[in-house]
């Protein structure tokens, strides 16, 4: 194997950051570490979520943004582990079959819970389900299979409850699955696109993106397995997933956040390059500091 | 026989014409290993070209100590050699070197100096030029790992850590707790961290006892209580250690948690702390830590390691510093302790300064571009 060596990049990694214009949003100032103090005049202000009170005074327990809601303080995280909100689309991994429910993980602080009775069984939804089901439990889901499921409610220690009662949600079956921080995907109403270059993309909320042929459709047969054949993918599909998939974790190296616009932007103007050129410093840094600058060029315009 | 006569005189001519060349050898290993030796372990200040007091009286004690363990060995290769060469009944020339030997040894331990190599030198510098309250170069970079949730490179000098978090996760049932998060720590060394390489870089009882206080540190740093049934995995690797190897895996450590987001009362901060001569020396080398320098302290050579977090960023609470983490090695007496607390304390402040900016700068750095 030939190993090459390059010169350094022509756009450093700081120089992304030093970007004022992609991050003016946040306020220098505000950035607190753990253990510093949130404000000057403590004792007009109630202490909100990711502080604590020391000696009278306000103090952040987070490394995070400091934010105001009227007379509240909050500190809110920039990076952290992934923590539900009712309504997320996530991709999810099954990791134990017990009774009744599997266990599923979804890089949170504890495994997500998917109860028998919230998935799509033959019979709608109004069918029963008996102990035949129960026995039938890991001939619908094994462990080690990926999902895609939306979580249904938070319960009070944090545990997610997830359920697939609706035909775009299910087993994921042929696909790339690229893991980046959460923190870098952005929420929006839709989190399954069919991209215009024949393929799909689910961008999971607790940062597990799932590129695939095409959006999972979920049809049960009467004896209850989940219908899936295998198709042969063809080569262009392919090389177009693989050259999403490159994308995402270009975003993810240059920590810009993904959402359908940036990945289909990072994908137009990766287009005069390999695919393996993705990866490389030179050609990455470049191409990053480019789609940031298009992006903000986008936002301005709306504005 | 003619032809093995003739091979058996060559054997003996080259023997002949050999051997002086071969003892010049032997000779001139000897003498560069001798002066290499004795100027690594001795000569230190290089701002005169002469030779200081203290490397002076070094030097000769290193001679005269190689010296002597060269005579030994020799005396005990001559005593040996001739027994599996020669038969036992035969004579041993050893005997005259022997009887020689015990009127020469007094007279050589008479003549040695008890002045030995201090670790401050006469110019108040130490070893490696450093001032006794001058902490070393700290040098780190954040989020390298990025299967961790946070991760930390920290250098201290020439002691290089690193140092990745993984949680909080549900880990294993017989770790969890229902009230607050276990905490998991893995101090492990690389085998050729230290000065002799080492087989195991974890699990012997030294690696143990740094995980453990690591671990009960930072129970008391991270706000437990916020994520119950989880567990929260630290791993400190030193991939080269050169003193204060604790110190700077709980320094990676908060800025690694820090990068990973955990709720914490504050970033901790650890120095070490020594004594010689009454006057306290912060942050250690490892030629300073080990007992491998001769020293003349009554007390001994004490090392304090002390962690307090959250040096206070306002005036206001000035003062207010949280010990967590005490660990004494060797003997130290009382009336030093104030001393060298505070020196400690003083020390943690600095760093923590250090880890600030850090951590500030690389938390700007981590926002999302476009992120809202």
């Amino acid at each position: 194997m030939s190993i090459e060596i390059s010169g350094p990049p022509l756009v450093s990694p700081w120089m992304m950051l030093t970007m004022s214009d992609a991050r003016n949003d946040i306020d220098k100032d505000k950035i607190v570490i753990p253990g510093q103090a949130v404000c000057d005049a403590p004792q007009q202000f109630m202490r909100g979520h990711g502080t604590y009170i020391r000696d009278g005074e306000i103090v952040s327990s987070l490394s995070g943004v400091v934010q105001q809601l009227n007379r509240l303080l909050m500190v809110k995280t920039i990076k952290q582990r992934y923590a539900g909100e009712v309504g997320d689309v996530v991709v999810a991994r099954v990791v134990e079959v017990q009774a009744k429910r599997w266990k599923c993980d979804v890089s949170s602080r504890l495994h997500a819970n998917l109860p028998l009775g919230s998935v799509l069984l033959p019979g709608g939804d109004f069918r029963r389900k008996d102990v035949e089901d129960e026995e039938k439990m890991s001939e619908f889901l094994k462990n080690g299979e990926l999902i895609c499921a939306e979580v249904q409610q938070v319960q009070h220690d944090g545990t997610l409850m997830l359920h697939t009662r609706n035909n775009k949600y299910g087993k994921l079956q042929q696909g790339i699955l690229i893991k980046v921080p959460p923190h870098l995907i952005k929420k929006s109403k839709k989190h399954f696109h069919t991209l215009p270059y024949g393929m799909a993309v689910i961008i999971g909320c607790n940062g597990n993106v799932w590129v695939t042929p095409a959006l999972p459709e979920t049809t049960v047969e009467e004896d209850g397995s989940h219908v899936h054949e295998f198709q042969i993918v063809p080569q262009d599909i392919r090389l177009v997933m693989i050259r999403v998939a490159a994308c995402v974790r270009l975003l993810r190296d240059y920590s810009i956040s993904i959402f359908l616009n940036s990945l289909t932007t990072c994908y137009e103007m990766s287009q005069p390059y390999d695919i393996k050129e993705l990866s490389e410093q030179e050609t990455s840094s470049r191409l990053a500091y480019l789609i940031t600058a298009r992006l903000l060029q986008e936002l301005q315009q709306q504005k | 026989m003619n032809s093995i006569q003739n091979i058996q005189q060559v054997l003996n001519l080259q023997i002949r014409l050999f051997i002086p060349r071969f003892q010049l050898r032997e000779f001139l290993t000897v003498y560069n290993t001798l002066s290499e030796r004795c100027f690594n372990a001795c000569a230190r200040d290089y701002t005169t070209s002469t030779l200081t007091k203290d490397e002076g009286s070094c030097v000769s004690q290193c001679i005269d100590k190689q010296m002597l363990v060269n005579r030994r060995f020799m005396l005990v290769f001559a005593e040996q050699a001739p027994k599996a060469l020669f038969k036992q009944g035969e004579q041993s020339p050893t005997e005259a070197i022997k009887s020689a030997k015990p009127e020469q040894t007094p007279a050589s331990q008479t003549t040695e100096t008890p002045t030995t190599m201090s670790i401050i030198s006469e110019h108040g510098f130490r070893i490696d030029g450093r001032r006794p309250a001058q902490i070393r170069n700290i040098n780190t970079r954040l989020g390298l790992n990025r299967n961790a949730e946070g991760s930390c490179y920290l250098e201290h000098g020439n002691t290089k850590v690193l140092c990745a978090v993984y949680g909080p996760y549900e880990g294993k049932a017989s770790k969890r707790l229902e009230d607050r998060c276990a905490i998991v720590c893995q101090y492990s060394t690389t085998t050729f961290s230290g000065l002799e390489r080492k087989n195991r870089p974890r699990g012997d009882r030294k690696s143990t006892e740094i995980s453990r206080l690591l671990e009960k540190a930072f129970e008391s740093v991270i706000l437990t209580e916020s994520f119950p049934r989880s567990q929260i995995d630290i791993f400190c690797e030193v991939i080269q250690g050169d003193g204060s190897n604790l110190a700077a895996c709980v320094n990676a450590t908060s800025l690694a948690l820090a990068d990973a987001g955990i709720p914490m009362k504050g970033i901790a901060s650890a120095a070490t702390c020594g004594i010689v001569d009454a006057k306290p020396i912060v942050d250690l080398t490892s030629r300073e830590e080990t007992d491998l320098l001769p020293r003349v302290t009554v007390s001994g050579f004490s090392s304090i390691i002390l962690l307090l977090h959250s040096k206070f960023q306002l005036a206001t609470i000035c003062g207010r510093d949280e010990v967590i983490l005490v660990e004494l090695q060797n003997r130290l007496h009382i009336d030093h302790l104030s001393v060298v607390m505070d020196a400690a304390k003083a020390t943690c402040a600095d760093v923590y300064e250090c880890l600030a900016v850090v951590a500030q700068q690389h938390l700007k750095a981590c926002a999302p571009i476009l992120g809202h």
